[in-house]
């Protein structure tokens, strides 16, 4: 008879189990988010979901932030990712307001495939910068520093926007006589790992880790400057970022997304940008 | 006659435990094996499989995956099986603690133990001026990948090498002592044998714990193709560029792992049925 209750008492630590991950999901939104509040008398209302680009994390979420001072009815909240990732996450279904592409190809792609709208925009750009860590134990000084032999570099990898521009701005150099067209190739020897993403490439230089890195300038922050020195790369070899923004093909709340698209690309938000080392839509 | 009850009574409470037993049986088999079964599903149906397994990226990360987790599996054998022994049969101060230390990497998100890895073994870690010197360089090598496996998944083994030797009656032993044997070689030829499903078992666990290795690796070891790159890290890498390549990847991935314990479990059956 006692044995009848044994089903019922593995059923239990289901329910907990379930009551306990229902009452976490009310409490997914982290630093990201700007916490909802009630609707005043200001027009705009209710909550958006930007899906960006993880170069942006730092400047959207003070946009974010300064986005619903202004229209206190509204909040954001963000899902920072590679731009490939986020692209996924739209064709499979997750549901977003914006999105906003680290480059061109990513925001086609989600155009093409139906998940955003084809009015994107173009918002900022980006530009590559070297990175090597304070102390400098290869010795590098100069771009072309980076083809000597026995320097350990990490790129982000060719799948993703800043691994793809890394590629290019070594192309267009090894076409320059000055560089040699052999310094691709003898960079690319170099190569001692293909990150995943942009942040992991400046974590490996910040550790110390690896000589030298091609990282976006906006994520060389005042956090990274106390462990990594800059090393610019000319414009003629430089390859500029193009970021896009766009509403998703079925926003849940167009207006609010409009509002801050419009933001991004007004006066402050581009202050904004530019103040986390992007350059603004115009330049 | 009021106390027991009837027949019909206790056939009905055992049909309705049989149910609820198969239904929840049901849920968690469907919970586990849908997402396994989607992949294969997937991954058959897509056609460029067959060119996306044979890719030269697809074969070199099972390749590698293949090499450093048998290198990791020995070095973790050779080294875990003496400290399951000596865990196992000696108490000293700091037992518990080292107990406690060897179980840690289990509970810690392997990023963790990325972390600490790159803090004790990278170039500007507690021995990275140490080994600098000594020409020796981990990062970025295959050597961080073994490493990285061998931190994550030695605990699983040991764990089990040393339940299997506190099941076993220690009178063997004893009886190996007066028969002249020396402390290694009843080790060798008493204790090693009789805990042998138990060593196996661990064996099994930890090789399958270092095949899915990621976090500690991707912070470690980095990601380069053919030399760091394992599979579970090529199937994050090429999510980049397509689902094609980490379908087939995962696919491979889960048919192997099926494959092993699956012959595992067949094979230890039938050793437990000789016995």
């Amino acid at each position: 008879m006692s044995r009848t209750r044994h089903p019922l008492l593995l059923v239990l630590p289901i329910l907990v189990f379930a009551a306990f991950f229902a009452a976490c999901g009310d409490d997914n939104d982290g630093d990201a988010t700007t916490p909802a509040s009630t609707p005043t008398a200001v027009p705009l209302s209710g909550g958006i979901t930007v899906f960006a680009a993880s170069s942006l994390t730092n400047a959207f979420n003070e946009i974010g932030g300064a986005f619903h001072d202004a229209n206190p009815g509204a909040s954001v909240t963000f899902n920072f990712a590679g731009s490939q990732d986020l692209r996924t996450q739209l064709e499979q279904g997750a549901r977003a307001d914006i999105f906003a592409s680290a480059d061109t190809k990513q925001m086609d792609n989600a155009v093409a495939s139906g998940v955003a709208s084809a009015e994107s925009s173009v918002f900022a750009h980006n530009r590559l910068v070297v990175i090597v860590p304070k102390a400098n134990p290869a010795g590098i000084q100069t771009l072309q520093d980076l083809a000597n032999p026995n320097i350990k570099l990490v790129l982000a990898n060719a799948g993703v926007p800043a691994g793809k521009y890394s590629r290019q701005s070594l192309d267009t150099a090894s076409a320059d006589p000055a560089f040699g067209a052999a310094y691709k190739d003898n960079v690319l020897t170099n190569l001692v790992s293909e990150e995943a993403n942009v942040k992991q490439v400046a974590a490996k230089v910040q550790l110390g880790e690896a000589d030298a890195g091609i990282v976006y300038s906006s994520d060389v922050t005042p956090e990274l400057s106390k462990d990594v020195t800059k090393i610019d790369i000319p414009d003629t070899h430089n390859v500029v970022a193009t970021y896009t923004i766009a509403l998703t093909a079925e926003p849940s709340n167009e207006a609010v997304a409009r509002a801050f698209i419009d933001f991004v690309r007004s006066d402050d938000g581009q202050a904004i940008l530019v103040s986390h080392g992007f350059l603004v839509a115009g330049s | 006659m009021t106390s027991a009850p009837s027949p019909a009574w206790r056939s009905i409470s055992l049909a309705s435990e049989v149910a609820v037993g198969a239904v929840i049986c049901g849920i968690v088999v469907l919970f586990l094996g849908l997402p396994i079964f989607a992949i294969i599903e997937r991954a058959v149906r897509e056609t460029s499989f067959f060119d996306a397994v044979s890719s030269s990226g697809v074969t070199e990360a099972l390749r590698l995956s293949l090499e450093t987790t048998t290198i990791s599996l020995v070095l973790i054998v050779l080294f875990g099986t003496p400290v399951a022994y000596v865990l196992s049969r000696s108490r000293f101060p700091g037992h518990q603690l080292i107990d406690t230390l060897i179980d840690l990497p289990i509970v810690l998100p392997p990023a963790v133990g990325g972390l600490g890895l790159l803090m004790a073994f990278g170039r500007r870690g507690i021995l990275g001026g140490w080994l600098d010197s000594a020409g020796i360089e981990i990062a970025f090598t295959t050597t961080a990948v073994i490493m990285a496996q061998t931190f994550v998944a030695s605990p699983f083994y040991i764990r089990a090498a040393k339940a299997g030797f506190d099941a076993m009656d220690a009178d063997l032993e004893a009886v190996a002592y007066t028969l002249g044997s020396s402390r290694f070689e009843a080790f060798r030829r008493v204790a090693v044998p009789v805990a042998m499903p138990s060593l196996l078992a661990g064996a099994v666990m930890a090789w399958a714990r270092a095949l899915g290795e990621f976090g500690a690796t991707i912070m470690f070891a980095g990601s380069f193709a053919g030399r760091t790159q394992t599979v579970p890290l090529a199937i994050y890498r090429y999510l980049e560029t397509g689902i094609d390549v980490p379908l087939a990847l995962s696919a491979v991935l889960i048919l192997i792992s099926f494959a092993v314990l699956f012959a595992f479990r067949l094979l230890t059956r039938r050793a437990a049925l000789t016995l």
